[in-house]
């Protein structure tokens, strides 16, 4: 009789065992659709961080384009050195064309200044005597008729009238612009 | 008449019945066994594999996280760049545009007579404001020219009066009439 129960026990333990085992597998099954889930989840996130990305690409190739709007307004509207030389002689020659005294033996102070590393500033200055027409002449030379695609700007100028004298002194303060 | 006594403590044990009961009892184990072994099996590769691809999308989506990152990184200092250079361009421009001869015309246009300007200053940086130098021969044409420079909102920075004349430093805002 014992030995019927040590069966019993036996037969019923390795099914009870047997079906435990077969509920767990069955969950870990139903796990690993909760991973699908998540994978499409994922591929869904992926698809759009791609399309995102592809998206601020092309944001950033047309911010980067910027830089050709600079270059090409550097191309058109500032002064090379080469050009800077030139501009020096074209300023003499046009302090000399009006017959504009210079104060301190025609005297053109230049300074320098790094505004960005490939664009510079030529700070021009002189002091002038002549009339008051010739003075607004020379000024209208300076910023419109001469360089007047070229960014070489009248920054200030001062008019004194000279004592004992009918001219008038002109201390002209000029900005260049030169791109490297 | 026969009397049959059953004097066992226990139920007899129909042993037919008992081994068919017992040995369906363990087929059904051996094939919930078998049956959890194979859906595991099934599942554990498909597991596996999922687990592999999500694990490649993720690799992949951090890579575009990080890409995006530079890209941000890179797109900001390209507008800051660009705003530097457009603020830059934008003011060289203005003054490139200064109306020098307007303003000189203007002023011209407005000093009363019997006023004289011995120095003015006229610049980009103060792009309204001029300051004058003026003298007059008497007092009532000082006033007559304080009268005219009013309209400009004036203010007068100093006055003297010296050897009969009548010397004042005046600051005005000449305004580009057509902006």
């Amino acid at each position: 009789m014992k030995i019927n129960n040590i069966i019993i026990y036996a037969v019923s333990g390795l099914f009870v065992l047997s079906l435990f085992f077969f509920v767990v597998a069955t969950s870990y099954t139903s796990l690993s659709t909760y991973t699908s889930d998540e994978l499409q989840n994922r591929l869904v996130e992926f698809e759009q961080k791609a399309k995102n990305a592809a998206q601020k690409e092309e944001y950033r190739k047309k911010w980067r384009s910027t830089g050709e709007i600079i270059d090409d307004f550097k191309k058109q509207y500032l002064l090379k050195i080469e050009e800077f030389s030139m501009f020096r002689h074209q300023l003499r020659a046009t302090l000399m064309k009006f017959r504009l005294q210079s104060f301190a033996r025609k005297k053109i102070q230049y300074s320098y200044k790094q505004i960005f590393p490939d664009i510079m500033r030529a700070n021009v200055k002189f002091t002038v005597t002549g009339s008051y027409i010739d003075l607004k002449r020379l000024i209208h030379e300076l910023n419109y008729k001469k360089y007047p695609d070229k960014m070489v700007i009248l920054r200030r100028v001062t008019f004194s009238k000279r004592k004992r004298e009918q001219d008038v002194a002109g201390e002209f303060a000029l900005e260049v612009y030169v791109a490297k | 008449m026969n009397i049959r006594y059953n004097i066992a403590s226990d139920r007899k044990i129909d042993h037919k019945k008992f081994i068919l009961i017992a040995a369906v009892l363990a087929v059904l184990s051996a094939l919930l066994i078998i049956g959890g072994a194979l859906q595991l099996a099934a599942s554990s590769k498909e597991f596996r594999d999922e687990k592999e691809k999500l694990r490649a999308y993720k690799e992949k989506i951090e890579a575009i996280n990080e890409r995006e990152t530079q890209q941000e990184a890179e797109i900001k200092k390209i507008k800051q760049k660009w705003r530097k250079k457009r603020n830059f361009i934008n003011g060289i421009i203005e003054d490139k545009t200064f109306p020098y001869m307007d303003k000189l015309a203007k002023l011209e246009e407005i000093l009363p007579s019997g006023v004289f300007v011995h120095q003015f200053g006229i610049g980009t940086n103060n792009k309204t404001s001029l300051q004058l130098s003026i003298s007059a021969l008497s007092s009532q044409k000082l006033l007559e020219a304080y009268k005219v420079f009013l309209k400009y909102n004036m203010v007068v920075n100093n006055e003297t009066e010296s050897e009969g004349l009548f010397l004042a430093t005046i600051t005005i805002q000449l305004r580009n009439e057509n902006k």
